[in-house]
């Protein structure tokens, strides 16, 4: 009953012993690496006499800092002991050290392959300020419509940095007395920039212009051919100009639609693909012409809209992108939106960063609209090879394991060999927990070293593979492969993985060590 | 309890046994002496009668059975943990043994500042005053060697310098010269009374050589766990000469 009764006390101080712990061995582990420290000042010193005060101000401070009490060693030389150890027996101290580091170093090697191929998948998928956009496009069968309110919408968004709308029409292409259709995307310099579409040959357009001038008619001036019932009609001539008031009359529809003359440089990006379907080679690309009667049908047109079909008019290639799956090319915005088109296919936007590209998403598609992004892909990516990299590292934990036994083992012979001497220490004075810290500085130190010299081991390995492969892929016509990728937090946690593996494996001997009697020291052999 | 200041070690009514296998063993049986400070003395008696087990105590590394051991005035095994133990030694103690101990690592010189170190003293600080140290036994030439490359005579030397370094009231010396041939015996053996009188120690030692009962000023005879005797050799010189062909004899 009464144990029952002091079970919460009991669990209560277990639980403060362990944090206790943990902040005790976590100072320890600050001073070895201070003390680390201290002895590469100590050794620039020997060469470099200026730094002779730096070197005792350090120690001193250092010596301050461990807050033993006046007549008790400091752990500073605890640890300078545990190294004099390491020291005498070189040998062993290299075995194990090179044992903690292969073990380290496999886990490194592995991991960092896992990252480095997961970025290679990732960057052919997604450039990185892709991974802030994302694409906006309305449901079918609903009376959304992205047009230049919902733009000005969504351009208030928070965290919302650019909207770029995009018109899809087709083009009718009239080229060397044949004729073909293929798809034409009227976008701004920027969506352009955006999308990382960049010609190869020649340049882009410049135009960022998304607000016609045309908005409302003040004269009309119907070209040949033009029927119009009312004048009420000229909804979609907004921007038309009709040659001739004469025909005004019986017939409702509009077949054709002059681009007005203020949208000057008719200049088209195509691909290659483009260039193809014309035969055009690409040194000849640049500045030929060709005749385009621009289609606009479906959603992108008002309700009592049918189909638009422009006049025929002329456009310049002035660049060429690298694309040659479909023939394809784009104008300038604007030219498309003259047209007539108040609702566009597609937004793309761009949020203020990566982060906040969810919380945009969520907005919009609050609003109704659909959102596609290539971070949903690259998010898929990411958990397939996050899987991959935690089976790799268990690979690797295998040899991690086995070097920390080797340690352990390194650790017991080395206590056994050492009996006397601490038995001797003990008889001199020497606490118990001295004797238990001077034994765990040694297996930390040994971690922390394997630990480093693991991550520069497994990070050389990965170098040369890397450099093996890469000769292949470029023997083969392909470009440097950077597989190989140590993110700063992962080289963090393999150093704390590596002291945290030196601690536990310390921690049996060391205990061990304090229990050896100080009578050790007296008998007689 | 009268004058316990003036005591170095007191040992009062002193019991020890061992359980062994089917029964108990009896070391020590109501052991009782005193020295006072700045005394040498000397306890012999033949292998087997206790010294050892008796000096342990002293040390307060074997809990005696019955009894009390006082250190300095302090009642050592009511008063201290093992750890507080271990402090009274490092400030109070100083040690030679039988076969000189060292930590393997580190050279002659670091080993004798090693009680200084435990102490909390700085390396520049402690490093000084073992080169004294070292100097004062003949030894300077050897500090920066491995003690385990000195003759067994230099060893002693230096542990000595050891012991004394950290300035103790009390120097325990387990059968110093047990190991050593007779020059080096007696070299070390001036030594310890040289510095005994020089410094001011008291001094504790256990032999079995009963040539150095001269120099004691006084001598605990064990004999199968019991104080048989305790005398001044100096003025006694034929107590001397009866145990020391007792001792023959054995």
């Amino acid at each position: 009953m009464k144990k029952i009764l002091l079970f919460p006390i009991n669990l209560i101080l277990w639980i403060f012993s362990v944090i206790k712990g943990t902040f005790a061995v976590t100072i320890y582990l600050f001073l070895i690496w201070a003390y680390l420290i201290l002895k590469l000042i100590s050794w620039l010193a020997k060469r470099l006499t200026f730094l002779t005060g730096l070197e005792i101000a350090y120690n001193k401070f250092l010596i301050k800092i461990d807050g033993a009490p006046d007549d008790t060693i400091s752990r500073i030389e605890l640890i300078d002991l545990a190294v004099s150890n390491m020291r005498a027996k070189k040998t062993r101290t290299f075995v194990t050290v090179g044992g903690m580091t292969i073990g380290i170093a496999a886990i490194v090697f592995l991991v960092s392959i896992g990252f480095g191929v997961q970025s290679l998948v990732v960057s052919k998928v997604a450039r990185l300020e892709e991974m802030k956009q994302t694409e906006i496009a309305t449901p079918p069968k609903s009376n959304l419509f992205i047009n230049d309110e919902m733009i000005d919408i969504f351009k208030n968004f928070p965290n919302v940095e650019l909207v770029l709308p995009q018109i899809s029409v087709v083009g009718k292409i009239s080229y060397n007395n044949s004729s073909t259709d293929m798809a034409v995307y009227g976008v701004t310099q920027q969506y352009l920039e955006q999308s990382a579409i960049s010609p190869v040959i020649g340049k882009a357009f410049e135009s960022n212009e998304t607000d016609t001038t045309f908005e409302v008619i003040t004269s009309k001036h119907y070209e040949e051919g033009t029927k119009l019932d009312t004048k009420d009609e000229v909804l979609v001539g907004d921007w038309v100009e009709v040659v001739g008031e004469s025909d005004i009359g019986d017939q409702y529809e509009i077949s054709k639609v002059t681009l007005p003359a203020e949208i000057r440089d008719r200049e088209a990006v195509v691909n290659k693909a483009f260039l193809k379907v014309l035969n055009i080679s690409e040194e000849q690309a640049l500045n030929t012409t060709f005749s385009v009667a621009f289609i606009a049908s479906g959603r992108i047109l008002d309700e009592n809209q049918d189909r638009i079909e422009s006049t025929p008019v002329q456009y310049t290639v002035i660049g060429v992108t690298p694309d040659d799956a479909t023939p394809m090319f784009y104008v300038p915005f604007i030219h498309l939106k003259s047209l007539g088109i108040k609702n566009y296919s597609q937004a793309k936007i761009v949020a203020g960063s990566e982060d906040k590209l969810r919380s945009v998403r969520d907005l919009i598609e609050s609003q109704g609209f659909i959102t596609s992004s290539v971070v949903d892909t690259v998010a898929q990516i990411n958990s397939l090879f996050s899987s991959a990299r935690t089976i790799l590292a268990l690979l690797g934990t295998v040899a991690l394991f086995v070097a920390s036994l080797g340690m352990f083992n390194t650790l017991t012979v080395s206590l056994l060999e050492r009996t006397r001497e601490i038995g001797l220490l003990k008889a001199m004075g020497m606490r118990s927990n001295e004797i238990r810290d001077s034994f765990l500085a040694e297996s930390m130190l040994m971690g922390s070293m394997g630990g480093i010299f693991g991550i520069v081991l497994g990070f050389i390995f990965g170098k040369i593979l890397e450099a093996i492969l890469s000769f292949i892929a470029i023997s083969n016509g392909a470009a440097w492969l950077n597989i190989i990728e140590i993110p700063l937090f992962f080289s963090l946690l393999i150093v704390l993985l590596s002291f945290l593996v030196g601690v536990l494996t310390g921690l049996y001997p060391a205990r061990r060590a304090t229990g050896i009697s100080a009578l050790n020291a007296l008998r007689y052999e | 309890m009268n004058n316990l200041s003036n005591l170095a070690i007191k040992v009062e009514n002193l019991n020890k046994s061992f359980k062994v296998v089917g029964g108990q063993v009896q070391v020590l049986k109501q052991i009782n002496f005193e020295v006072n400070n700045f005394e040498f003395a000397i306890i012999h008696g033949p292998s087997g009668c206790g010294k050892s087990t008796l000096l342990h105590t002293i040390l307060g590394l074997e809990k005696p059975t019955t009894g009390n051991v006082f250190v300095l005035g302090k009642d050592i095994y009511s008063k201290y943990s093992e750890d507080k133990m271990a402090d009274f030694r490092k400030q109070h103690v100083g040690m030679v043994y039988q076969q000189a101990h060292w930590v393997k690592a580190i050279n002659v010189i670091e080993n004798v500042a090693l009680p200084l170190a435990l102490l909390g003293i700085g390396r520049m600080d402690r490093l000084q005053k073992a080169a004294q140290m070292l100097d004062s036994v003949q030894m300077l030439d050897w500090a920066y060697y491995n003690p385990a490359e000195l003759s067994s005579g230099q060893q002693q030397k230096v542990s000595l310098a050891r012991a004394l370094i950290s300035d103790p009231q009390i120097i325990i010396a387990d059968e110093p010269t047990g190991n050593l041939d007779y020059e080096s015996g007696k070299s070390l053996m001036g030594l310890l009374k040289k510095f005994s009188t020089q410094y001011q120690k008291t001094i504790l030692m256990v032999t079995h050589d009963l040539e150095y009962l001269k120099l004691a000023d006084k001598a605990i005879h064990l004999f199968d766990g019991q104080v048989k005797k305790i005398y001044s050799p100096q003025s006694d010189v034929e107590e001397m000469t009866i145990n020391s062909n007792h001792l023959k004899k054995l």
